[in-house]
């Protein structure tokens, strides 16, 4: 019986030697339970030790596999080869992000914005150990859980086309992680987040296209998350001029 | 320790209210207007009627979609909600398409022109309301 064929074509990048990225294509022996990144992994070892690419967990929990297959971002530990038509895959790097290297991507950008929104818990005063944990209901717990799940894998950024025409707009997953804390009962930073959010780079240059909820992986909605914080922002503009002194 | 520094888009944070409430306004009252004055009226199901001002004993009843607006503050404020709402949803709703197109190099310049029109027609549209409202006609 012949092996079946699954034609992979991946976007190669060598700054130090190529002018602009190209195509190469390689063949794969195909299994039906293979995802786009077990050809990758067949391809770097078997049969060109060059490709370059990023990947670490195979479950789509690291967030680190994230390409452009057959146009749209996905995690290519979670794309199974049999989903697509007549086996033959393009890998591309993400969109919006400078290449490194074949579909390594310069992270940088993000991770800037990730550290900007301060991803952690801020207290005005923190309580010693003894004194006992922050305790926290389940509906407390309800208004946030969906946006702790996400795993910065980028792909919203590479779907949003706000992101690709701007690229200080602070984007899907840094404002979802943004409102996951400003929702959290145990957080007291919204003074130090909300101007962070709030500036024109911020929130507001989402113009609700809505594809970084469709590419999340995790099933985060980043788009209700910027929505729920043009909301916040709009009442506190509106309560700053009707109460100058108790708005905020 | 450099110090953070974010300018909070206070304004844009108001205008993009109203959009949000306009909008939504604009969105339940068209289809109504639309109603009355695209389906209602042409087709003789106008709800409204008067007394004959020639004639103020006989009892005539008359179809005008005037009469939503004249002598009614809350036609008249039904009317101007409806119009503006949806005006400034569209301009602000044209604002965004430029940046999904990509013009960022000449949105500022379109936004600007795009609100004067929107606010002209917004200060037109109350003024010919308020005076429909008071005389019982636009002109």
């Amino acid at each position: 019986m012949s092996q079946e064929i699954a034609t992979i074509r991946v976007t190669r990048y060598r700054p130090e030697k190529d002018s602009q990225p190209f195509f190469q294509e390689y063949k794969v022996p195909y299994r039906h339970d293979m995802v786009v990144l077990d050809a990758l992994n067949y391809i770097k070892a078997e049969l060109d030790g060059s490709l370059t690419y990023r990947w670490s967990c195979r479950m789509g929990v690291c967030g680190s596999c994230g390409a452009n297959i057959d146009g749209e971002p996905k995690l290519t530990c979670a794309s199974f080869l049999h989903e697509f038509k007549d086996r033959t895959i393009t890998v591309e790097p993400m969109s919006h992000f400078p290449v490194i290297k074949d579909l390594v991507v310069d992270m940088e950008d993000f991770m800037e914005k990730l550290v900007k929104i301060k991803p952690w818990i801020i207290r005005k005063k923190d309580s010693l150990v003894e004194e006992g944990e922050y305790r926290q209901s389940s509906k407390e717990l309800d208004r946030y859980q969906q946006f702790s799940s996400c795993i910065n894998c980028m792909l919203c950024y590479a779907a949003c086309p706000i992101y690709g025409l701007n690229e200080k707009f602070l984007g899907p997953a840094a404002t979802a992680l943004a409102y996951r804390y400003i929702e959290d009962s145990r957080d007291q930073g919204k003074d130090i987040r909300f101007p962070i959010v709030h500036e024109i780079e911020g929130v507001w240059e989402c113009t609700l296209v809505g594809e970084c909820s469709v590419v999340c992986p995790k099933g985060v909605d980043p788009m209700l998350a910027i929505q729920r914080t043009k909301i916040l922002g709009a009442t506190n503009a509106i309560k700053s001029i009707l109460m100058p002194r108790g708005g905020r | 320790m450099k110090m953070e520094t974010h300018k909070v888009a206070k304004l844009h944070a108001i205008l993009w209210g109203i959009f949000s409430l306009g909008g939504m306004i604009a969105a339940f009252l068209l289809p109504v207007m639309i109603y009355m004055t695209a389906i209602a009226y042409p087709f003789g199901l106008w709800p409204f009627s008067r007394e004959n001002p020639a004639c103020p004993s006989c009892l005539t009843l008359v179809r005008d979609p005037s009469l939503l607006v004249t002598g009614h503050l809350l036609g008249a404020l039904f009317v101007f909600v409806t119009i503006a709402g949806s005006l400034f949803h569209g301009i602000f709703r044209f604002q965004s398409a430029l940046t999904e197109v990509g013009l960022l190099k000449y949105r500022r310049a379109l936004e600007a022109v795009g609100y004067f029109i929107i606010f002209v027609g917004i200060i037109v549209l109350a003024y010919y309301l308020i005076a429909w409202y008071l005389n019982g006609t636009i002109t």
